[in-house]
């Protein structure tokens, strides 16, 4: 951990304050060995910490240990666009204890690679799983919106956008669905929706451009 | 080496001395390797306290002999290992879990470290806060205010 070069003897920064401590501060690869058992959830909140934390929380080797640990989580990872400047900006979502998934933001990746949409073809969405190619066009649904699907560890999830009722159009709802995918006689696939909720709420200057899966 | 025990003796950094069964010792990589390269009858082990090292003898005692047991009382001996994990963790304080943490690393004690790993871990995610796990652990915060509003802008849409 780093100590501040002007910290006065009262302060112990980032050492683990304590009268019968005999080893002062603990070195980097055991904080990572606890931050690593930790839901990725936390993570914005120890970014505020310490600047040795958010390092540490940005660190590949946090990831190679929970990844060590078995201790990784599949996330899905939400590209919003703002209509207002174009800027790209990445959302995780992570699953909470209860199923659901739940998010938090993982900061701006301003000016991203330059994956621009073509805003005058039509809306297309689609992902592989368990070897099963689904695709979503716009043409084939009366949805007035963009929705995105990702294979989702073998489930597929699918995510849209609506405005928030009574907020007269200023604001967008950012839903999500897992659907569980299983063959089916006659259909070949059949899905079934596992759970559905709004895993974001933005205003209606964003619109939803891509979603993908991963587990770290 | 069946049957007859081969006592170790270790002595902690404040010449704490612990007489232990060689069984037990090698629930430690690190003391193991140091048994087996230097078969002394005593081991000074000079960055553990006294204190920490009758804890990790208490942890690797019970664990040892549970892994003994094993035959014989199945899965009851996991449920019970578990148990006691969970009350020898709750009786200590935090600077006693990073003592421990710190030696069990040393030692290269890696079920131990776990269990202590995963109390931080438990007690950080209790925190309601940045301010409380700061306020827990005993972390000065190196930001400045405006780096501290920074970082919370980025992560705003994440407090809402």
């Amino acid at each position: 951990m780093n100590n501040n070069e002007e910290a006065t003897p009262h302060e112990q920064n980032n050492k683990m304050v304590s009268p019968t401590t005999t080893s002062l501060s603990l070195p980097d690869d055991i904080l990572i060995s606890f931050l690593s058992r930790v839901s990725r959830l936390y993570y914005p909140t120890f970014s505020l910490v310490s600047k040795s934390f958010r390092s540490l929380i940005a660190s590949p080797e946090l990831y190679q240990t929970r990844s060590f640990l078995n201790r990784t989580e599949s996330c899905l990872y939400v590209c919003l666009r703002s209509l207002n400047d174009s800027k790209l900006r990445w959302f995780t979502l992570c699953r909470v204890p209860d199923r659901k998934l739940t998010n938090f933001s993982e900061g701006r990746w301003e000016s991203m690679i330059g994956t621009e949409m073509d805003m005058g073809r039509a809306w297309v969405s689609y992902c592989v799983v368990k070897n099963v190619l689904v695709y979503y066009h716009e043409r084939d649904s009366e949805f007035k919106c963009r929705v995105n699907l990702a294979d989702y560890g073998g489930k597929m999830v699918v995510l849209w956008d609506t405005f928030v009722p009574g907020s007269g159009s200023k604001n967008k709802m950012i839903w999500c669905a897992e659907v569980g995918l299983e063959n089916h006689e006659i259909y070949d696939v059949c899905g079934e929706i596992e759970w559905f909720d709004v895993v974001l709420r933005v205003s209606k200057s964003y619109e939803l451009v891509h979603v993908i899966a991963a587990t770290v | 080496m069946e049957n007859e025990k081969k006592m170790i003796t270790l002595k902690s950094s404040d010449d704490v001395t612990f007489e232990v069964e060689e069984a037990v010792v090698l629930e430690s990589q690190f003391l193991s390797h140091l048994v087996q390269d230097c078969p002394a009858p005593e081991h000074k082990i000079k960055e553990v306290t006294g204190k920490i090292l009758s804890k990790v003898v208490e942890y690797c005692e019970k664990h040892v002999v549970v892994v003994v047991d094993g035959g014989d009382s199945s899965s009851s001996s996991g449920d019970d290992l578990k148990k006691w994990d969970d009350k020898f963790i709750k009786e200590m304080d935090l600077s006693t879990v990073y003592d421990l943490i710190a030696a069990a690393n040393y030692l290269n004690i890696q079920a131990l470290l776990d269990l202590m790993c995963q109390r931080v871990a438990d007690v950080i995610t209790a925190c309601k806060d940045h301010k409380e796990i700061r306020e827990t652990l005993g972390i000065v915060s190196d930001y400045t205010a405006e780096e501290e509003a920074e970082v919370l802008k980025e992560n705003e849409w994440a407090f809402d």
